[in-house]
């Protein structure tokens, strides 16, 4: 089975999203071509402006260290011809591991990136952070001039 | 009152920015770069002082 997926996120810096990838337990890796099923069965639609020949082609890939079995996240020019990147990856069967990492849908790492990216703008403006945690999770940041 | 963003980032992802200690729109100028940085899934929520502050001026404008 096959459910190729885009995580819905902005990608607009790299960096960022390296050090995102980093901070959940990734690595970010320059490779062509991702882990997944390896062909579409028809069962889940294909993601949107993804033809079934784009599927498992890629610029970078998100993957955990070691971990042989576990499919792996592609990092894409996106495909609508705006400048940044979208991220692709199949979810069948959490992605034997993936999942667990990422979160489901890939919560934990559009956390993780947007705590980055928000950061990195913030202190280019010459704010000051404070982070913290709360129980259920969200992440807290406080700018301040 | 200290100026002060506060971003509430949850583990899916979803991103919630408040503002505190700015006044009127200077809070919207204020995170304009930073909305455009984390894309466009995210909400504004004005704080108490910001909503009680634009009824005064709603007011006043009247």
């Amino acid at each position: 089975m096959s459910h190729v997926a885009d995580i819905e996120m902005e990608v607009n810096d790299l960096g960022c999203l390296k050090e995102a990838a980093k901070a959940i337990g990734l690595e970010f890796v320059e490779k062509s071509t991702y882990k997944w099923f390896g062909r579409s069965v028809g069962d889940y639609p294909l993601p949107k402006g993804f033809t079934e020949a784009d599927l498992g082609k890629c610029k970078y890939v998100l993957q955990i260290p070691g971990n042989s079995k576990a499919y792996e996240i592609g990092v894409i020019e996106r495909k609508d011809g705006k400048p940044g990147y979208q991220l692709l990856w199949d979810f069948w069967n959490k992605g034997y591991g993936l999942e667990d990492v990422v979160g489901k849908d890939g919560g934990l790492l559009k956390q993780s990136y947007a705590v980055m990216r928000a950061k990195k703008e913030m202190l280019r403006k010459g704010y000051r952070v404070n982070t913290t945690k709360d129980q259920a999770g969200n992440v807290l940041l406080a700018f301040t001039e | 009152m200290a100026k002060k963003i506060l971003v509430k980032v949850s583990p899916t992802g979803d991103v919630q920015i408040t503002t505190s200690g700015y006044q009127g729109s200077e809070c919207q100028t204020a995170t304009k770069d930073l909305e455009k940085a984390l894309g466009a899934k995210t909400s504004d929520t004005p704080t108490a002082e910001a909503s009680l502050q634009q009824a005064r001026h709603n007011a006043e404008a009247r």
